[in-house]
């Protein structure tokens, strides 16, 4: 993956620097969006999350490409470059790591992504349907759905609502008692991947998984800012955003 | 001229007036970046200028200014392009240094399949001699050669790809109203004839200046499918092409020379996207497997579930 080495660097979930949860800089077992959420939804969440890489967003002076790639692969006219690059990444990520996913519990059975909340776009138009669609295994038609906007969509967009979206009636039949993968660019609070976990759970999904390309990070924040200075190592797809080994083909 | 997305010189105008205006003190990458989120320059600048419509005040004037500008542009001898203009070079898309302006003289190609080739102003003829066959073998294999008509490697890099009859592109430090160097006024002008491009990013009247080139240096890489780096000092601008390329994921190919000869050189041996040729042949072998891996990944991407 030299392709996006020199900007991305590999998740890692390690007691003390991150959350073990969502991979986030933190200092505690859970980082305080995580154990605030857990708090007051429990088994409701996501039940593993799976943030590839680092995005590292307000960086002094000038913008970091990671963030750039994030934010750039959803706008109008494209970033060519962008698009692949993020598409790429879901790709060899559950090519290689799927079967990690699949290890701790299951396969999952089917596989949605988290709908735009600002632009109305047709579910299939929308760019994160279009990182779902370069996920490898148990990706046929069959597995598909997509969710629609819930009733309520004046919620701040960093609360956690089981509201906010809404399984349609014809997709109900691939969500309850499934293991469901969610795909999403970026976990900033995970308000918006939580809410969608949520939501599956109200409609019966036994297992949900959160696939997400970035997890934000903001260099202003001194906490993240030390951690964001020991990270070094270019992204290697190998290396395993599951259980932090390394994988091969 | 209106766009597919509805942009017309008043849009264009309204984003030179708040690249020009700068509002709260936002660098061009943020207010870029609203405008791309919003999609209306318009709608950003009364955001922040509410009252311009019909208040006079200092907003007011450099509205007016752009607008002057901007309708002044589209009938000069070079073309003014926003990013969110069609004919705009879709691959400084791509990048965080996208400039949310350029201006262009010449022939504009949509997915121009370029390799910039850069390296110091005073350079070795041994140099000067791998930058000319690099040049020539790039136009062999239907590739464009861009530089930063600059003195040195830059313009054998133009001249060696005129004289083989391919098409060169020049990312110039300078406004595109400027002729710099001077002694490379002739060649400017015969890039533009000969179905090239001379692209600057900067307002057209802007002379050189010491932070103008490395800038340049970023969009340069972010223009090309890779960077060859023929030769460079070790405090040279070039260096600044070579980071650049490898902080926002271009391929970079160093000159043997080079990591001999600089210490960023060695040091870059390991990073990520980066190759060292000792040969023009070399570039061109490592070229092949980049293009490659490129052809690859679309077709595995394209390939996806539908």
């Amino acid at each position: 993956m030299e392709r996006v080495g020199g900007f991305f660097r590999n998740t890692m979930r390690e007691s003390g620097r991150t959350c073990l949860y969502c991979t986030g800089p933190s200092t505690t077992e859970l980082c305080h969006k995580c154990s605030s959420h857990r708090a007051q939804f429990g088994d409701q969440l996501a039940d593993l999350v799976v943030p590839l890489t680092y995005a590292q967003g307000n960086q002094p002076r000038t913008q970091h490409q990671s963030a750039y790639t994030a934010y750039a692969y959803k706008n109008t006219p494209p970033a060519a470059t962008c698009v692949e690059d993020m598409q790429l990444m879901v790709n060899a990520a559950t090519s290689i790591h799927g079967g990690c996913i699949a290890a701790v519990d299951s396969w999952w059975d089917s596989i949605t992504f988290v709908p735009s909340t600002k632009r109305d776009l047709p579910p299939r138009e929308q760019p994160t349907a279009g990182l779902a669609r370069l996920v490898q295994w148990n990706n046929g038609a069959e597995h598909r759905l997509v969710l629609e906007k819930g009733a309520n969509q004046d919620g701040h967009p960093r609360d956690v609502l089981a509201d906010r979206f809404a399984v349609p009636a014809e997709y109900v039949d691939r969500v309850a008692g499934k293991h469901i993968l969610v795909v999403d660019d970026t976990w900033t609070s995970g308000a918006k991947m939580q809410s969608a976990a949520l939501t599956l759970k109200a409609a019966g999904a036994r297992r949900v998984t959160a696939l997400c390309v970035t997890r934000w990070t903001k260099w202003d924040w001194p906490e993240h800012e030390a951690f964001l200075k020991t990270l070094t190592t270019p992204y290697d797809p190998l290396n395993c955003p599951v259980h932090g080994g390394l994988c091969t083909p | 001229m209106v766009n597919v997305r509805g942009w017309d010189d008043e849009e264009r105008a309204a984003l030179v007036a708040l690249l020009k205006a700068q509002p709260e003190r936002l660098n061009w990458g943020d207010l870029t970046a609203m405008v791309a989120e919003c999609g209306s320059a318009r709608k950003v600048w009364s955001r922040y200028y509410p009252d311009t419509l019909f208040g006079e005040s200092e907003a007011t004037a450099i509205l007016r200014e752009a607008q002057a500008d901007v309708a002044a542009w589209t009938t000069d001898d070079f073309r003014f392009l926003t990013f969110m203009d069609d004919d705009y070079p879709e691959r400084l898309r791509d990048v965080r240094q996208m400039p949310p302006v350029v201006f262009t003289q010449g022939c504009l190609v949509r997915a121009d399949r370029a390799v910039s080739v850069v390296g110091s102003r005073k350079a070795s003829p041994e140099a000067l001699s791998f930058a000319r066959q690099t040049a020539t073998l790039l136009v062999k294999q239907g590739l464009t050669v861009v530089a930063g008509l600059a003195e040195g490697i830059d313009t054998a890099a133009h001249e060696a790809t005129l004289k083989a009859r391919g098409r060169t592109v020049a990312v110039i430090g300078t406004g595109i109203r400027k002729r710099y160097p001077a002694a490379n006024k002739g060649l400017h002008a015969a890039i533009v004839e000969r179905g090239g491009l001379v692209l600057s990013q900067f307002w057209p009247d802007s002379p050189p200046t010491k932070w103008s080139f490395p800038v340049r240096n970023a969009v340069m890489s972010a223009y090309g499918l890779a960077t060859v780096v023929v030769t460079a000092g070790e405090h040279s601008g070039t260096r600044i092409q070579a980071r650049e390329a490898i902080a926002h994921g271009r391929p970079v190919i160093l000159s043997a020379a080079v990591t001999r000869e600089t210490q960023w050189g060695a040091a870059l041996v390991n990073q990520p996207g980066v190759r060292v040729a000792s040969t023009p042949e070399d570039v061109m072998r490592h070229l092949d497997t980049i293009l490659n891996v490129n052809s690859r990944v679309a077709e595995l991407l394209a390939s996806a579930f539908a």
